[in-house]
């Protein structure tokens, strides 16, 4: 019953911290949107916060199988599906925010290619957002059919 | 024609090359990730895993995500270390890294 209750929280301090962290690979990917700029801060808290929110999500993966996977293919194996889909999606966000943050930190340090740094860093923070917004609603979708 | 001389004048530090060698190894090892996510998550669906995946995992998720990511790790340290011309890989990569991002995502959303 306390594992049900710690998985519990343990799974709404994701589902929060999935929207928040959406919201924060915005800003990364808004800023760089024309051109070389100066936004570590803002990349690194967006990165951080990702990845934060991606291991908790693979913490509670173990569970989600025992528990509840058998549960909700049964129920409904289109809902399933949409949460194996948000869990693959949520590996390629947290591998992009990383990519996106190692070219803008090496755009802040190399003038002579910082166009093309901050290209690449625009397009690794824009491609996390997309698809950070596409997990978010698939984990409500699931989230309202059943949790822990 | 100022951006240009100055462009021209400015000398690479060791700092900057190691920051474009991290770059390099980002950029090239994301996008390697996520091409190999895709033919091992393509190979999950068919049922065709291979053998090693499942002694990286019980949980195909995780294992997936392991051997995409030492796949990942390997292309980005090889194509770094390797005497590829750093300054034009960056410049075409920013387009490799936007259609494999979509290749990716339409290939999770169609076949989970």
């Amino acid at each position: 019953m306390a594992t049900r209750v710690a998985l519990s929280l343990v799974e709404h301090i994701h589902g929060h911290l999935g929207w928040l962290s959406t919201l924060a690979l915005f800003h990364p990917a808004v800023l760089l949107r024309s051109g070389p700029r100066r936004a570590l801060l803002a990349a690194a808290l967006a990165t951080g916060l990702v990845t934060v929110t991606g291991i908790l999500g693979a913490g509670l993966y173990p569970a989600y199988r025992l528990l509840l996977k058998p549960g909700i293919f049964a129920a409904s194996p289109a809902v399933g599906s949409a949460f194996e889909r948000k869990e693959h999606l949520g590996m390629a966000v947290v591998a992009l925010a990383w990519v996106g943050l190692a070219a803008h930190w090496a755009q802040c340090r190399e003038l002579r290619l910082a166009r093309r740094l901050s290209r690449i860093a625009f397009v690794a923070y824009a491609g996390a957002a997309t698809l950070a917004t596409i997990s978010a609603v698939l984990g409500v979708a699931v989230a309202v059919q059943r949790s822990f | 024609m100022q951006s240009r001389v100055s462009e021209a004048t400015l000398v690479e530090s060791p700092v900057t090359a190691s920051a474009v060698r991290v770059a390099s190894l980002a950029t090239l090892g994301g996008t390697s990730f996520l091409v190999a996510y895709m033919v091992f998550h393509a190979l999950h669906v068919a049922g065709q895993d291979p053998l090693f995946l499942n002694s990286l995992s019980r949980i195909p998720l995780f294992s997936t995500c392991e051997a995409a990511l030492l796949s990942g790790l390997g292309a980005g340290i090889l194509a770094t270390l390797s005497v590829l011309d750093h300054d034009k890989l960056l410049g075409r990569i920013s387009k490799v890294l936007a259609v494999t991002i979509l290749l990716f995502t339409l290939e999770i959303l169609f076949f989970p």
